[in-house]
């Protein structure tokens, strides 16, 4: 256990360096993963410039569904971010063995190789703005055990996106180049962020989608 | 001529190599029309037949986006910029600059080679839904003029990507540049929603734009909402586009290699 803390931190500190080194890339990047957001923002100001409610969801509310979806999204990214973006290349490029060399528990070394909480900081920090911005025009019936169930829900979330990204990203071993199929997984994303009507989220579990516990959360809550 | 011609078939055979690739391409399509369909469902829900938000119906509204949507890759896809950062990152751009072709057109004939198979599925779901989907979208309202904007979109799509990757000449990564560029895109040339939903001040600056004339005025022409005038102009525009944006990117790739290295990461 000592050693793969020892071995993560070293990790970070290395993603870190290597990351603020130019500082083009830098900014350039912060920027990028705020351009999703801003976008998405946009279209819901859009969509409620013409209409009063979606699926009986004013604008605040589905302000709030979306930032919880986007908030647990990119806490996976910052953390586990590697099952999405470096398993399959890692694969196809046959550098896999580079993580199978070391002493070092495979399924951790993996699932941990990418730290990228710096990156997505100032974007989880706008969609956290956002998520109090929503949460302060709603009205709430405050309970110890919607609270509880909440943040219950928020954890298994995140542990289901990872488990599900990993094991897509593995699928690369059958298949080779799965990144189209992990991509198209990722964009089912967007049926967790707005209201859809019930029977197409109840459908959903039915297709392997990780964010509907993210879509239900907001049911505890409001 | 016959040197693109070869690549382009070296090209479609990679692209068959990795058939999961090609079906998954269909199946994000899919994804996103079956997103859509159900949002904006629920938008026009209890609403009359009638009922318009910012001059389209639900069936219209549909049609847009199925079109956007199936041919999305075609004309606002990104591959090139990619592709050319990753030459140049690589060094492999050197390797291509030895070999008696233009760039540009090389990177064109990739382009057309991993987009002419994948339009294969959608074209066979789009004329399915005319056929199965129980007048669920619009039939379009003139094919001729329809393709014919399309072909000059992909053209206008490819310079817009392949000037945006010269930008990886002067950075270690694109992908912050790369990022934007694709969001900044979907939303200017209208795949994420209707241009006229934006407001006012907006649509004027985007018209001076080329994206409007990739995708959003391409779907006009589809569903018949532009007259003749309109129609002149937009392919007029498009026209101008091409050879401004060729031009660009002449000026800018010749300074631009100036200032490469050739060292490969």
């Amino acid at each position: 256990m000592k050693k793969h803390l020892k071995y993560y931190y070293a990790l970070v500190k290395i993603q870190i360096m290597n990351f603020t080194q130019y500082r083009t890339e830098f900014f350039s990047i912060i920027a990028g993963t705020f351009a999703y957001t801003i976008v998405s923002i946009l279209f819901i100001n859009i969509l409620y410039k013409n209409i009063k409610e979606i699926g009986g969801y004013n604008y605040y509310e589905v302000v709030f569904l979306f930032t919880t979806v986007q908030a647990i999204f990119y806490l996976w990214a910052s953390f586990f971010g590697s099952t999405y973006k470096d398993i399959v290349k890692n694969i196809i490029a046959g550098s896999l063995d580079f993580y199978l060399l070391k002493p070092i528990n495979l399924a951790f070394n993996l699932l941990t190789f990418r730290f990228d909480l710096i990156k997505l900081l100032p974007s989880i920090l706008f969609v956290v703005y956002l998520y109090v911005y929503s949460l302060r025009s709603i009205n709430i019936d405050y309970s110890f055990i919607n609270l509880a169930m909440y943040l219950v829900t928020l954890l298994l979330s995140l542990f289901i996106i990872t488990c599900y990204y990993f094991s897509v990203g593995l699928l690369s071993v059958f298949y080779g180049d799965t990144n189209e199929l992990k991509n198209n997984i990722a964009k089912l994303n967007d049926f967790s962020k707005y209201p859809l009507p019930k029977n197409i989220l109840i459908a959903i579990p039915a297709i392997p989608n990780p964010n509907n516990p993210m879509a239900n959360n907001t049911n505890f809550i409001l | 001529m016959q040197k693109y011609l070869k690549a382009f078939y070296a090209f479609l055979q990679n692209q068959k190599a990795y058939r999961l690739s090609f079906f998954s391409t269909f199946f994000s399509t899919l994804i996103f029309i079956t997103f859509y369909y159900f949002l904006w469902k629920s938008i026009y829900n209890n609403q009359s037949e009638n009922f318009e938000i910012s001059g389209y119906t639900f069936k219209s509204l549909f049609t847009y986006y199925c079109v956007s949507y199936c041919f999305r890759f075609l004309v606002s896809s990104s591959k090139s910029t990619t592709l050319l950062a990753q030459e140049i990152h690589t060094g492999m751009f050197s390797n291509l600059m030895l070999k008696p072709i233009k760039y540009i057109w090389y990177s064109f004939t990739r382009t057309i080679s991993d987009r002419i198979l994948k339009i294969i599925l959608p074209i066979i779901f789009l004329i399915s839904l005319f056929v199965f989907g129980n007048n669920v979208i619009h039939l379009p309202k003139n094919l001729f003029l329809f393709v014919l904007s399309i072909v000059f979109s992909i053209i206008i799509n490819h310079f817009t990507n392949i000037i945006v990757g010269l930008i990886a000449f002067y950075v270690v990564s694109i992908n912050g540049i790369y990022n934007i560029y694709m969001r900044v895109s979907d939303v200017l040339s209208g795949t994420l929603f209707p241009l006229n939903m934006l407001p006012g001040f907006l649509t004027t600056t985007i018209a001076v734009l080329p994206f409007k004339y990739t995708t959003y005025n391409t779907i006009l022409i589809y569903l018949g909402k532009m007259n003749t005038e309109e129609i002149t102009f937009h392919f007029l525009m498009q026209g101008f586009w091409i050879v401004l944006l060729y031009c660009l990117f002449n000026f800018m790739f010749n300074k631009s290699i100036k200032s490469n290295e050739s060292v490969g990461i």
